[in-house]
């Protein structure tokens, strides 16, 4: 039996915290490796999603992986100082000299509308309810753009000042101008602005009002440039400086960012102040993380993915926002305050821990108990206890609140302790030895009714006296305890329902309900009898963690496992927590994973936000009545608001853009593509700011291959895609499972060629049949035709024959007989033959329309060799003619040989000037005799008609033609050779 | 620690538009800790040759009524002119009516590096990157013409 004894234990010492302990996980981005000293002054989402930056040296876009520069090389000075999207998806880009530009579809262009234009800085665009742009400069008042033309709106139409620096719209539609000298609110009147203006004699605190965010309710935030911040109530006329901001000394406010419940103020050269708005106004200062260190802040953005960009003027970061914050960890240390001298404290291997009702974080790093006041204003206490005197230390490894407000305090092999949280007195719970040296693991409660489970099993209790210092204990009997929880048992959890769940080391599952235990093990389904953490969404379903299978939900039939097919990324669970959204949030070694049960999508969160290796102990979890989660782990305390990242959200699909052969077109108009603009390259994003690498595609192309193909890249190439329609789809998901995935669309037609399309195959086939009719009607007439045209030939031919046999060949041939029989007597007589031959051949062939071209070649061979007789080394011919074409092809009889006679004619052919005729078929199928030329100085009498007659028999025998080539060089002509009919 | 004062700043103050103008040359600054620096300040950093004068003009942001004698809390916003370089300031000021002349305590810093002032490498340890400045200046009434 336990009986309470006398407080023995005081509390040891006080750690005065001084800086804020919870900062947000920062990383640092490089905008331009090649160029240093880039200040990136404005940033915006776009529609898509895509994060742009304004900086000192020009405009940039960014997916979470590249910064790809946009040129503006119109523009002298690129320095941007004002960026905006307007509602038709137009990026306006303000310059420092004034300039604007304006970027649709991706092309850039430099606004010149009509009107005056402004020549000093841009600060702010805004577009109207009437889609005007207003525009607002520095020193030259205001311009709305409407109508293609710029008006200027400046002091002397009632504006309060020409320096004018923010614009916002409100609800009324009235356009808020922040200025040097208060706000000026404009309400259109007549196409005019009437205006009313507000000033420190309205109550404003400060005249020059650098930034104004309208938030919802009516209501805006002004950013000053000395007096901070305050909230201007519309409907009440009055400006309210937040209790937490009245002494306000960070300096000129230069941007605001509202989150769920926070409002973040980048300051001119004090880094970020971070408010919570709500009941509980508390303030954090942040001017330094790891590796970074913020001063002046340009701007600020939230993502969508709960993080916050943080444009510093020197560098680029990102912040995990709201959702995780850290305490303690690593390089951001809690500075810690004694008698003597500072120290820098770090939290290790933090058991437990717990958020009291009273606002203080209890969590027990090193073997030591620490409490934080979280609610002392804008600045936290740290006060550290010890539990045992001397230099004995102790691991505190259950914590635990009762309905008294007591806090009870579980040790490993120590027992149990209860201390009164307001004055900090202990006592002990004095029992038998094995009670006094219990290794407790978790502590819970309903009531009086008390629950303790450790390295012992379970044990209950009654509590006495509960609202005093002098409590007493009384273990209550637990009919079949005997047959459970007699392992470990690794954490209790009293459910919505007054139902005690007990996760135990190998006996599963097990409940308390109505005086009975009940235990759910491998025989029911299970594929663990390790639970480690049991908890309750807010429908009433129980989760439960386990060791390598994951985590189950049991709504009191079922067990749905979810594991790494489900998308889970450790299956060996420490802890998990539910939110008030019903996501559940699961603790791993390397990580902290989100679920969703409606859509079963999983976020993760690790080294993107600066929990990689965690290590997070065992059931190191509690929530506070603010729905925050608070986890201790290896280096420090995590702080998840589920309020700043209620929804889980996926990566957002986007399509870039669709290339033609690398040349990049505009997928938002071009969807037709010719046959031969067949390679298409598609490239795309999954944005997902918070760790693009992370990100998994799918993606098909409808037409071409309807199946998902998986992969990591971010563009695919479809080279020769035959005509017809395509539909280009991709999603993008952060693990292998895209039920839920965000799809991007690219809907196209390849155009087949002209001469596939029906229009053009119903005209050839309506000229076919008319060419046909024409034939058939033509025929006859044609045959007739070609009788005469035969009688004429004859004629010619004969005519032809009778020019061939002419004197000067019959006189050049006895000369050269007469020195050939003088030489030789025996080559004379073969020249006599060979001449015979040659004029019988002549004969034989005249009546013929074509020989073949052996024929012809033979006869031209006699005649050559009677030449060559003449001539002797002086002529010489080069034949190259396949033998199968010399059987199989035609010609008009006499043709070479003409041709032949011709060179030798119209060339002087001496041992100066030999002469080569060469005959060989074309790559076009014609026979060509070529020869070279050395014109004779006299010419020999010629009518011309050798030639002219053989190009006028082709034109009968064939419809191709003979070619006449003539150079200074050569002479060739290529004749067509005809094929037998 | 370096530092140098000079005796002719010379201004305007035009109460009713609100506007003021102040000038100083660069040359007129004594004091220093020796008279290398006194010439590497002109020479090298300022380049007093190039931009003899320093300047501050602008306006005067808060409404208060100058003619009534009495202590106001004021910022000055304009152009600061150092070295050639411009930029927009606002600096904050004390001002003390009496009997119509007007008494102006002003502190501020001007970094370095933002007036394109180049320190060499070797002193730039010695020489800090921000310069204190202190103003105190006395306007007496002018009359019209």
């Amino acid at each position: 039996m336990f009986r309470k004894i006398t407080p023995l234990l005081f509390f040891i010492f006080i750690l005065a915290g001084r800086s804020h302990a919870q900062v947000p996980f920062f990383k640092l981005f490089q905008v331009d490796k090649e160029r240093n000293g880039i200040r990136v002054q404005k940033l915006i989402r776009d529609d898509k999603g895509f994060i742009w930056l304004g900086t000192s040296e020009g405009l940039y876009k960014f997916n979470g992986i590249e910064f790809s520069k946009i040129t503006t090389e119109f523009v002298r000075d690129s320095s941007v100082t004002a960026l905006f999207e307007d509602s038709h998806r137009k990026i306006w880009v303000g310059f420092r000299s004034g300039k604007i530009a304006t970027i649709e579809n991706n092309e850039v262009k430099l606004f010149v509308p009509a009107g005056k234009l402004p020549k000093t800085s841009i600060h702010a665009f805004l577009e109207d309810k009437d889609s005007r742009v207003w525009i607002s400069t520095n020193g030259e008042g205001v311009f709305r753009y409407s109508n293609g033309k710029l008006d200027n709106i400046s002091s002397k139409d009632g504006l309060s000042d020409d320096y004018t620096y923010d614009l916002a719209l409100t609800a009324d539609s009235a356009i808020w101008i922040g200025t040097d000298q208060g706000i000026s609110i404009c309400k259109m009147k007549e196409g005019k602005c009437e205006f009313k203006n507000l000033t420190t004699a309205d109550g404003l605190p400060d005249n020059i009002v650098r930034v104004l965010l309208p938030d919802g309710n009516d209501n805006m935030w002004i950013g000053m440039q000395d007096k901070g911040i305050c909230n201007y109530h519309q409907k009440e006329k009055t400006f309210v400086v937040p209790e937490a901001l009245a002494n306000w000394n960070y300096g000129q406010v230069n941007c605001l960012v509202k989150t769920e419940n926070n409002l973040w103020i980048g300051t001119e050269n004090d880094g970020i102040v971070d408010f919570s708005i709500g009941n509980r106004e508390s303030v954090r200062h942040f001017v330094s993380g790891e590796n970074v260190k913020l001063s002046k802040i340009n701007d600020l953005l939230e993502d969508g993915e709960y993080n916050i960009w943080i444009a510093d003027n020197n560098q680029f970061v990102r912040s995990s926002g709201e959702q995780f914050n850290f305490m303690a960890n690593n390089e951001s240390n809690v500075m810690v305050e004694n008698e003597e001298h500072e120290k820098m404290e770090q939290f290790h291997f933090i058991h437990t821990l717990l958020k009291d009702h009273f606002g203080n974080l209890w969590f027990t790093p090193d073997q030591g108990l620490v409490k934080l006041s979280l609610d002392a204003g804008s600045h936290e206490q740290l006060k550290k206890f010890k539990i045992i005197p001397g230099k004995d230390l102790v691991d505190i490894t259950a914590l635990y609140e009762d309905r008294y407000g007591y806090l009870w305090i579980g040790t490993m092999g120590r027992g149990i302790y209860r201390m009164n949280i307001l004055t900090g007195s202990f006592i002990k719970l004095r029992g038998d030895s094995s009670t006094e040296k219990a290794s407790i693991l978790s502590i819970a409660g309903n009531d009086d009714d008390l629950w303790f489970a450790g390295l012992e099993g379970i044990k209950r209790f009654r509590i006495e006296n509960g609202e005093t210092d002098r409590v007493s204990i009384h273990a209550i009997e637990l009919n079949d305890i005997q047959n459970f929880g007699r392992n470990y048992v690794y954490s209790i959890f009293i459910d919505s329902r007054r139902r005690v769940w007990f996760g135990t080391d190998d006996e599963g599952l097990i409940v308390y309900d109505k005086g009975k235990f009940t235990s759910y093990t491998t025989a029911d389904g299970l594929r663990s009898n390790v639970i480690y953490s049991v908890t309750e969404d807010p429908t009433g379903n129980i989760w439960f963690s386990t060791l390598k299978a994951g985590i189950y939900m049991f709504d009191g039939k079922t067990f749905v496992n979810y594991s790494a097919g489900e998308g889970l990324s450790d299956l060996n669970v420490y802890s998990i927590a539910s939110d008030q959204y019903g996501n559940i949030t699961i603790v791993n070694k390397h990580g902290i994973d989100v679920l969703d049960p409606a859509t079963g999508l999983f976020s993760y969160y690790d080294r993107s936000v600066g929990i990689e290796e965690i290590n997070a102990d065992l059931n190191s979890i509690t929530k506070d009545k603010d729905h925050t989660i608070w986890i201790g782990c290896e280096a420090g305390i995590i702080r998840i608001r589920p309020s700043a990242m209620k929804k889980i959200r996926q990566p957002q699909t986007v399509l870039n853009s669709a290339a033609i052969f690398m040349e990049q077109v505009d997928h938002l108009h071009q969807n037709r593509f010719s046959y031969d603009e067949n390679n298409l390259t598609f490239s795309y994003n999954g944005l997902w700011f918070s760790d693009p690498e992370k990100v998994f595609y799918q993606y098909k192309l409808e037409g071409y291959n309807n199946t998902w193909i998986s992969s990591r890249d971010r563009s695919i190439t479809y080279p020769k895609l035959s005509p017809g329609k395509y539909t280009f789809i991709v999603r993008s998901s952060l693990n292998s499972r895209f039920s839920h995935a965000q799809e991007a669309r690219y809907s196209f037609v390849i155009t087949p060629p002209f001469w596939q399309l029906w229009w053009f195959k119903t005209i050839i086939a309506l000229i076919g049949v008319a060419a046909l009719r024409l034939y058939v009607s033509n025929r006859e007439r044609r045959i007739k035709h070609l009788d005469q045209l035969q009688k004429e030939k004859i004629e010619f031919q004969f005519e032809t024959l009778r020019n061939q046999v002419n004197p000067h060949f019959l006189f050049n041939s006895f000369n050269t007989l007469i020195s050939i029989i003088e030489e030789s007597p025996k080559v004379a007589v073969e020249y006599v033959e060979r001449l015979s031959e040659f004029f019988r051949n002549i004969v034989m062939y005249r009546e013929k329309d074509v020989i073949t071209l052996k024929e012809e070649i033979e006869l031209l061979d006699t005649y050559f060799f009677l030449q060559k007789k003449r001539y002797g080394q002086n002529l010489e011919m080069k034949m190259e003619v396949p033998e199968e074409i010399k059987n199989t092809r035609f010609v008009p009889p006499l043709t070479l040989q003409l041709l032949m006679e011709n060179a030798v004619k119209h060339n002087s052919v001496s041992k100066e000037t030999p002469l080569l005729v060469e005959i060989f078929l074309n790559r076009h199928g014609k026979l060509v005799i070529k020869n070279n030329t050395n014109r004779k100085i006299t010419k020999e009498e010629s009518s011309g008609m050798g030639l002219q007659n053989i190009i006028s028999r082709f034109k009968l025998l064939s419809d191709r033609t003979v070619e006449i080539k003539s150079t200074d060089e050569y002479f060739e002509v290529s004749i067509p050779l005809l094929k037998e009919e | 620690m370096i530092s140098a004062t000079s005796n002719s700043l010379h201004g305007l103050i035009d109460l009713e538009k609100r506007t003021f103008a102040l000038r100083i040359l660069i040359r007129s600054f004594k004091g220093f800790n020796s008279g290398l620096q006194h010439e590497h300040f002109n020479e090298n950093y300022l380049e007093s040759e190039k931009f003899p004068d320093a300047s501050f003009r602008g306006k005067i942001i808060e409404q208060d009524d100058f003619t009534q004698d009495g202590k106001y809390s004021v910022r000055a916003k304009g152009i600061l002119s150092l070295h050639g370089v411009e930029q927009e300031r606002i600096i904050k000021s004390e001002v003390t009516v009496l009997n119509g002349n007007i008494h102006v305590e002003s502190k501020f810093i001007i970094l370095v590096p933002d007036h394109d002032i180049k320190v060499p490498r070797v002193v730039h340890e010695k020489v800090a990157s921000e310069i204190l400045i202190e103003v105190k200046a006395d306007f007496k009434k002018k009359t019209e013409n």
